[in-house]
């Protein structure tokens, strides 16, 4: 049972009028790896902000180990960050810029060298030191702002959409290594992002955000396959959102363009005549192939989109369209706008999302 | 994070009264010729006396001058550096950078020396010569900053596609300069013009050296004969200053922008 | 290349040749020239009179004087200003005032600082009427060193605003927060990365006011009458008379005074191109 480290209560924020984060409670556990994750606007920068000291929340509280730090300023808070846009100090070079923390704590020389070169050799440059920042890649400041981060070994680490300004290739790799480097150390860590693919990859748990409120928390495998609502089934993967009618709510069974399907996982309950948004992955959809068992529906192809390995389709059903993949299959010819198809799709992926209000 | 104003705001007073106070304290000079009562006397007296309307609108004539023969040279300049021979980019920056290293006097110390009745252009020799040497000294100080308006402006609106656009629709370069680059960028060139509108009004080293009756030699000049005229001109001059800083302020919101391509 | 390509930078050429560079460069060396027209360094030589190297020497102090206040007053202001966090009016309020102030000098700013501090001025008056202070008895004198550095201050705190302001601007928010997480007071930021980042620019820009400085003569002019012999009062009365007096004297003044100036401003434009290197 992993012990709490840190606890947000009922965290408000408002600029001028405009309220940006709407009441979050959170608690993270010791050692944990979460990621905040939505939009832009959403208000999940502001709540790291807060939690580093750079923001005064309007109302709520913040607890670090039992300790409330709410009214602490951000230099005693013993938090690492590390920030978009690298903010490595220019007129030190890196073994300087790693140092900074320990030289203003005070460490003497010695220890902080070997301090550095241990750093150095964490984040894999090792003899990097007497570089400048301007001499090094996006990726490479990064990594020693991390190092720098990590060097006056903080209790917690905050890292705001450190990865949105490298390339794609530099992010993947990057990614990894800052998650291997937080389990190795076992410190408790704070990822803002935009970009569900990281948050999926790199997170022991998502906390996903819209328009200043918690949407979901969960693990990844819970956000992806199981979203409560709306907004993080659209957010998080590619998604088809259909609309259909309850037809019998006892058993589950709804109408797509008149055609009947039904749901073994349903959100809330049903009441006939409702109209509900139904959530299905593409990869749970199949063409032409229909099991007993099985959902389908006839439709019939609106679009058809070569994307080298992938055919993505599009199939019409009246007022609802369903996006699928399949693979390109150079024995095959892809289907034709305009063919009849029927797609099929079991029951347990037909997720009925929440009642609207 | 809360953090104490009360330092910025204190150097902010402390720096204004600095600017302030003497700003104050000329106008009010300006307005005590008459022994008890404050009153625009000096301003009337300066107004009226020929030598000021004179020597202004002399300095104003310059100054046009001075502008009209700094667009001709440094429009097409800036343009063909732009487009056609980027590699001079260097040699024309080092160019605009000599009016701020070389002071003033030096510069009209050696035309005197160059330009003189022993020379091969005798320009001092007569009246109009020395007019035109004096208004070729003022291309000269308001050089760097026209050119940085101009290439400025330049930058803003494109330049290179403006000119591909026109070619193929048959223009010329004479006709490009003139009907369409020139056009786009009238509001920095008139930045330039106003800037150098201010220095020329205000001048008074190089025209008293070339001995040209120009208001910045008029107002020495009062200023060594009388008491509260001087302020009242210092006053002038600081709001003809304050104009025309200001309009270059306010044409920089009427500055045309398309985007650029890089 | 076509030579039409270099049509249209003709005139510019031309003009900066026979209106900038050659004139000055005769005038450099005519400071080489003796009377008979053959070589010689008699004219620097001839610059080791008392009356010459004091004048160099008033206008080095001067120069120095109001360039080390102006850029550190200039310095403090525009810090106070932009990282203050006072309001945007206030910036942009000041910012504009610093781009008149720094083109107000000359006969205008003296006549001003008369209004000011001279023996009939406001200030004068106020210290006389509330404070009992005659401060002309006291010593001060505006017709003087520290009172042409005082009116010097005038357009070189604003010309250090107008400099300073967008290099103060380039120190990133997320320094002075990456230094906060790492546990460092704002004092402890401003020593260890804030001046030193600044550093360079406040060198460069330094250099730059003592070359304002050092060239200028119209305020001084106005102020000071001839009483106050900096070196460009001296070149000016050398040129008014250059008829009865030497030639090559003067020439040679000029030389000095744009050796001391020019080596001022490319000290400046090398600090600056190699800070802005730093700042990538």
């Amino acid at each position: 049972m992993a012990e709490e480290f840190l606890r947000i209560e009922n965290l408000v924020k408002s600029f001028s009028g405009n309220t940006v984060v709407k009441g979050a409670n959170l608690t993270f556990e010791k050692g944990e790896f979460v990621t905040l994750l939505g939009p832009s606007g959403c208000g999940k920068t502001t709540i790291l902000r807060m939690i580093a000291g750079f923001e005064h929340p309007t109302s709520g509280s913040i607890h670090v180990e039992g300790q409330d730090i709410t009214g602490l300023p951000p230099n005693r808070r013993k938090i690492g960050m590390v920030f978009q846009a690298y903010a490595l100090f220019p007129n030190m070079n890196v073994a300087g810029n790693i140092a900074f923390g320990l030289r203003v704590a005070g460490m003497p020389r010695e220890r902080a060298r070997a301090r550095v070169e241990e750093m150095l050799k964490l984040i894999g440059l090792p003899g990097y030191g007497k570089r400048f920042p301007f001499e090094l890649s996006g990726g490479q400041q990064q990594r020693v702002a991390l190092a720098r981060a990590i060097a006056p070994s903080p209790r917690m680490l905050l890292l705001d959409e450190p990865l949105s300004a490298l390339d794609a290739k530099i992010r993947v790799s990057l990614r990894e290594e800052i998650r291997s480097i937080q389990r190795e150390l076992g410190i408790t860590t704070i990822f803002v992002t935009h970009d569900q693919e990281e948050a999926l990859s790199m997170s022991d748990r998502i906390v996903v955000m819209s328009a200043g409120h918690i949407e979901q928390v969960g693990t990844p495998f819970e956000i992806y396959n199981f979203p409560k609502t709306r907004f993080v089934a659209s957010f998080v993967g590619t998604l088809n959102i259909l609309e259909a009618r309850v037809a019998d709510a006892a058993s589950g069974r709804l109408t797509v363009d008149n055609q009947e399907i039904a749901s073994t996982r349903i959100t809330g309950t049903l009441s006939n005549g409702q109209t509900r948004s139904i959530a299905l992955r593409p990869e749970a959809v199949v063409l032409n192939g229909s099991e007993a068992g099985k959902n389908s529906l006839k439709g019939t192809i609106e679009d058809v989109t070569f994307l080298g390995a992938i055919i993505r389709i599009r199939v019409r059903f009246g007022a609802n369209a369903i996006s699928l993949d399949t693979f390109n299959n150079p024995g095959i010819a892809p289907p034709q706008r305009g063919a009849p198809a029927t797609v099929s799709f079991s029951r347990d992926d037909v997720l009925v999302l929440e009642a609207q209000p | 994070m809360k953090q104490s104003r009360f330092w910025p705001w204190l150097i902010f007073a402390l720096g204004s009264l600095y600017f302030l106070l003497p700003l104050i304290a000329t106008f009010q000079f300006s307005l005590s010729i008459r022994r008890d009562t404050l009153s625009w006397d000096a301003y009337l007296n300066v107004f009226q006396a020929p030598a000021f309307q004179q020597t202004f609108s002399y300095s104003l004539v310059v100054g046009f001058a001075a502008v009209v023969v700094g667009v001709l040279i440094v429009v097409p300049a800036a343009y063909f550096v732009r487009l056609r021979a980027p590699q001079l980019r260097p040699v024309i920056e080092f160019v605009t950078l000599l009016p701020l290293i070389i002071p003033p006097i030096i510069l009209v110390f050696g035309y005197i020396r160059m330009y003189n009745s022993s020379s091969l252009i005798p320009l001092t020799n007569s009246t109009i010569g020395t007019d035109v040497l004096l208004t070729l000294a003022y291309v000269a100080l308001a050089m760097p900053y026209m050119y940085r308006a101009v290439d400025t402006g330049l930058r803003t609106i494109d330049v290179q596609t403006l000119t591909e656009a026109a070619n193929i629709l048959g223009a010329n370069t004479a006709t490009i300069l003139l009907r369409i680059i020139l056009p786009n960028i009238t509001v920095a060139v008139l930045s330039g013009a106003f800037l150098t509108l201010a220095i020329v009004v205000g001048e008074f080293t190089i025209a008293s050296l070339l001995n040209r009756p120009a208001f910045g030699v008029y107002m020495q000049n009062v200023g060594a004969n009388r008491a509260y005229e001087p302020a009242a001109l210092a006053v002038i001059s600081f709001v003809i200053t304050w104009a025309a800083m200001g309009m270059i302020q306010l044409l920089a919101r009427f500055a045309p922008r398309t985007a650029a391509r890089s | 290349m076509r030579w039409g390509d270099y049509i249209g930078v003709a005139p510019f050429l031309v003009f900066a040749i026979l209106f900038l560079i050659v004139p000055t460069a005769f005038l450099m060396a005519s400071a080489f020239v003796d009377r008979e027209g053959g070589f010689t360094l008699d004219n620097i030589a001839n610059l080791n009179t008392p009356q010459i190297l004091s004048s160099f020497w008033i206008s080095i102090r001067v120069s120095v004087a109001s360039a080390a206040i102006g850029a550190l007053v200039g310095l403090i202001f525009a810090l106070a200003v932009i990282r203050g966090r006072l309001p945007q009016a206030v910036r942009s309020t000041v910012l504009t005032f610093s781009g008149v102030a720094s083109q107000f000098a000359g006969i205008p700013l003296a006549f001003a600082f008369i209004a000011t501090l001279g023996r009939l001025g406001l200030i004068t008056w106020l210290f006389k009427t509330y404070l009992d202070l005659d401060i002309y008895r006291a010593g001060f004198n505006l017709l003087s060193f520290w009172g042409l550095t005082i009116t010097y201050c005038y357009f070189q705190i604003p010309l250090m605003i107008l400099i300073i302001a967008p290099a103060i601007d380039g120190l990133k928010k997320e320094w002075s927060e990456a230094a906060a997480t790492l546990g460092a007071t704002p004092v402890q930021f401003w020593r260890y990365v804030g001046l030193p980042v600044l550093w360079p620019n406040l060198l460069g820009t330094l250099s730059l006011l003592f070359a304002n400085a050092f060239g200028a003569i119209a305020t001084a002019y106005a102020l000071t009458g001839s009483s106050l012999n900096i070196v460009p009062i001296l070149l000016y009365a050398q040129i008014r008379g250059d008829v009865l007096n030497d030639p090559g004297l003067g020439a040679a003044l000029a030389l000095g005074m744009v050796v001391i100036a020019a080596l001022a401003n490319v000290v400046y434009l090398v600090i600056r191109t190699r800070a802005e290197r730093w700042l990538k």
